[in-house]
């Protein structure tokens, strides 16, 4: 069935947001369309058996992580290390801004602007990363976007001037885009029925990032300064080479080690594209007149957009509130993204197992509770004055809020089929509006300690938390309404209009909505119009 | 006690890390071992957390000045220790999840996809430990006692005259700051009793005297880590230090060469008479009660070396021209074939 085919081949170049299909990779497959291509006829076009079990598009069945085995597993690890190492690079100012701001003579201001500019590049770039990954492939995305950003890192030890320094950690910040490389590369090489959890891994690791530079820059820093003999002001920029050269070297492991998709790379493959090419206008305004898109992209800039505001605030927090020195202030501080080990992930496994009970109504309570409990940690973190408790309250926050961007992506796929890689697209750059949004309000100016600022922001976290009460599925209900009799299809082929469906268009929503009864929850009759279509009737 | 307690918190938690990645992990971890009933484990980690907490109390904490982390390493200790209460058997407790989610469609799309179910186990186990073991840290680390507060700076007599000069420079009054280099400048700081309370006997409990750069209310603005504080515990107006010198009722001086950490900024200089505790009882300063007279701009190092400017300018070129190096191999190759 070709247009099976189509569907599956969702990232095949042309349909507009194909690249971001895979960001969530929650959309349910037929079990019947993921033909099994026994282990011993899968070749690539070289004629070389593949490691891993795949289907019938040599996309790999499953994850091992003690893998290096290429394409895939080797594509996993270099995704995720490149994406991490892009965090790093992003927030490696933090941790050194106690002796960065007294040798830059920086001011609060100074230090909240340089915070916005290295999130809010990222919101172009990452719109920007999915058509280039569409073009020529996320292979040469993501090493050109980090080779081109590395002179920037290298700018760093130039910079003697607060403009200066706020101009350098902008342009640094370009290079969070390797997140939709990463996500676009993972399902170009994971089926997907197993792409949501090698997303939410590699995304949740790429992200401890920003915890492990918390670590390691101070220590750096610190031998530089004790072994090297340098003196604090000289120290810092030599540091700023660690992030420089790991990123260089990425960007050509990247190169030479990656590999487009399973087969091969894009100049080397010849594309059989039978797709239908839908119409960019269409996609892009059932995105934009879907209410669900804002409310999540509010709610994401809430979760996400805490999460980058507090990796850039929070050694200096340490540092300053309890008179830590650098290195005990990094530790500490470092733990806040370390969490992410586990915590996104697990966050959407949450959501899963919630929406195997209690279908959509329970994804959204799910999403509620985690992300209000995490607004609640953020008010508590600020009012803690004691070094303990606020270890151990920050630890607690960093699950929920980390968890909540996890549980987030578990409900964005339902939002809509047509224009999902938009819808996703927006919902990431909404998480980096968040954290600009949040920094220019709390953390700029000295009208608020950075106490009060942390306090404030939890409360903004709870209200803006909010507007999820007024997340309605018609088929599924909301979190105080109950479901109406609208059925799934409904739901999906409204997306098509009446000439769309008359050409047939609209048949891979139809096939999703069939899937998306799972979000009914376990106990719920059949509501669709006659009977229930199994999936072995189809 | 404490070493003896970290090294063997540390080997308990990097056994349970181990089992805590590993059962993170996926698609790795053969199958779990049936729940064991675990009041052993959680007794003797309870011991292990009551020995901590004893530790952690007895200990004086002090806020002492930076570079004293005592509090912090003590936190840290504790915290791993803590998180030895994460035993194994916690991943392989089955009560978490639900009989009948067990056979629900998202544990089997698990299963499938992830060559086990357990993937969903080990998530809700590991959720549970850290949950338990951020209980416990909360609790343990709340008893960490915290500093007492300090002198306040507003009960403390100015009974001490502070002078500063900058060495080889003639004394101007004026508008203008006097300017001083770092590396290159030395400053001469003179100190002593004020003549009219000399021979009342206010010096008796000076011991020693302490003398301090301090930030001037210009360098403070908008720059919450120099804020002043009128509890000493909490000042940061003068954290810069000159010199310590022992209390002589004739007064001292010393010559101070400005070290190339000192930040730019305009400063002050500002003597502590201290009792033998180190608590503060007086002070002096070279400034008016406003601190807008006689200040010094210290002009500071930039921190740049020719050599970091042509390593930086190497390895952007470097970067950018393997890049297109690489790209034009590449598209070379391609169009060839």
């Amino acid at each position: 069935m070709s247009s099976n085919a189509e569907w599956q081949e969702g990232n095949s170049k042309g349909e507009p947001g194909s690249s971001l299909h895979g960001v969530t990779g929650r959309e349910p497959v037929f079990q019947m369309t993921m033909a099994t291509v026994g282990e011993q006829e899968a070749t690539d076009l070289k004629g070389r058996k593949f490691a891993l079990p795949v289907d019938s598009e040599h996309k790999a069945k499953t994850v091992r992580l003690y893998s290096v085995a290429a394409p895939h597993m080797r594509t996993f690890h270099l995704s995720w290390i490149a994406f991490m190492i892009c965090f790093f690079s992003t927030f490696a100012a933090p941790p050194l801004m106690p002796v960065i701001r007294d040798n830059l003579g920086l001011t609060k201001g100074d230090i909240g602007n340089a915070g916005i500019a290295s999130v809010a590049g990222a919101v172009v770039s990452r719109l920007l990363m999915g058509t280039i990954c569409d073009l020529v492939g996320p292979r040469y995305g993501c090493a050109i976007l980090m080779m081109i950003t590395a002179p920037a890192i290298f700018c760093m030890p130039l910079v003697s001037t607060p403009v200066g320094f706020i101009l350098v950690r902008f342009f640094i910040g370009f290079c969070l885009a390797t997140f939709v490389s990463c996500q676009f590369w993972m399902s170009s090489m994971f089926n997907s029925k197993i792409v949501g959890i090698a997303n939410g891994t590699a995304a949740g690791w790429g992200n401890m990032g920003g915890g492990i530079v918390q670590l390691v820059m101070p220590l750096v820093f610190d031998i530089i300064r004790r072994d090297i003999g340098s003196e604090k002001f000289t120290a810092w920029r030599i540091a700023f080479f660690v992030p420089g050269v790991l990123q260089v070297m990425m960007g050509l492991l990247v190169l030479t080690l990656g590999q487009d998709l399973p087969d091969g790379n894009y100049a080397e493959l010849k594309r059989e594209g039978e797709k239908v090419n839908d119409s960019f206008k269409k996609v892009f305004l059932y995105a934009v007149t879907n209410y669900r898109t804002y409310i999540f992209a509010l709610t994401y800039g809430y979760c996400f957009g805490v999460e980058l505001t507090v990796d850039n605030i929070i050694a200096e927090y340490f540092y300053d509130r309890f008179d830590l020195n650098l290195q005990t202030a990094g530790i500490i501080a470092s733990t806040f993204g370390l969490m992410n080990l586990f915590s996104r992930p697990l966050g959407g496994v949450l959501s899963d197992v919630v929406a195997a009970r209690w279908g959509m109504r329970g994804r959204l309570w799910n999403l509620w509770i985690i992300q209000t409990v995490g607004g609640v940690l953020c008010i508590v973190l600020g009012l803690t004055g004691q070094l303990g408790p606020a270890i151990a309250v920050m630890l607690i926050f960093s699950f929920f809020v980390q968890a909540a961007c996890g549980a987030t992506f578990g409900i964005i796929p339902f939002i809509s089929r047509r224009s999902l890689g938009i819808i996703s697209g927006a919902t990431g750059a909404g998480g980096n509006i968040g954290a600009v949004t949040t920094q220019g309000i709390f953390f700029m100016s000295s009208k608020y300690t950075t106490e009060d600022g942390i306090m404030l922001m939890g409360i903004m976290i709870v209200a803006c938390t909010l507007p999820v009460i007024f997340v309605h599925f018609p088929q599924w209900g909301s979190m105080f309404l109950p479901a109406s009799k609208a059925t799934e299809e409904d739901y999906y082929v409204s997306e098509w209009n009446k000439e769309e469906q008359s050409n047939g268009l609209h048949h891979a929503s139809m096939k999703f909505a069939e899937n998306a009864k799972s979000e009914r929850g376990r106990q719920s009759p059949p509501r669709s119009k006659g009977q229930a279509v199994g999936v072995d009737q189809l | 006690m404490e070493a003896a307690l970290s090294s063997e918190g540390a080997s308990v938690s990097a056994g349970a890390a181990g089992s805590c990645s590993a059962a993170a992990g996926l698609d790795c971890a053969p199958p779990l071992p049936p729940p064991r009933v675990q009041p052993n484990s959680s007794k003797s980690s309870g011991q292990i957390i009551s020995a901590a907490a004893s530790a952690v109390t007895r200990r004086q904490s002090t806020v002492g000045p930076r570079g004293n982390s005592f509090d912090a390493d003590t936190t840290l200790c504790t915290t791993i220790v803590v998180f030895s209460t994460c035993s194994p058997s916690s991943y392989a407790s089955s009560s978490v999840i639900p009989n009948e989610l067990r056979h629900s469609r998202a544990h089997l799309l698990l299963k499938n996809g992830m060559g086990g179910g357990k993937f969903t186990v080990m998530a809700c186990g590991v959720l549970q430990c850290v949950v338990r073991s951020l209980a416990v840290a909360a609790l343990v680390l709340a008893s960490t006692s915290f500093a007492e507060a300090g002198v306040l700076f507003s009960t403390l007599d100015e009974s001490i005259n502070v002078a500063v000069e900058i060495q080889g420079q003639n004394v101007t009054e004026g508008p203008v700051n006097r300017v001083a280099k770092v590396g290159d400048d030395r400053l001469v700081v003179s100190w002593n009793l004020n003549s009219s309370l000399m021979g009342l006997g206010v010096d008796k409990n000076y011991v020693s005297l302490k003398l301090r750069l301090c930030f001037a209310p210009i360098s403070q603005l908008e720059r919450g880590w120099r804020k002043t504080n009128d509890d000493l515990h909490r000042d940061k107006t003068c954290t810069i230090v000159i010199a310590n010198q022992k209390y002589t009722t004739d007064g001292n001086s010393t010559v101070w060469r400005i070290p190339k950490n000192v930040p730019g900024a305009t400063y002050f200089v500002r003597a502590y008479a201290t009792d033998e505790r180190g608590q503060q009882l007086a002070y002096g300063q070279s400034t008016d009660q406003l601190k807008t007279s006689n200040l010094i701009t210290i002009i500071p190092i930039s921190g740049r070396h020719v050599t970091i400017d042509i390593a930086s300018g190497v390895f952007s070129v470097f970067s950018i021209a393997s890049l297109i190096a690489f790209l034009a191999s590449e598209f070379a190759q391609t169009s060839n074939r």
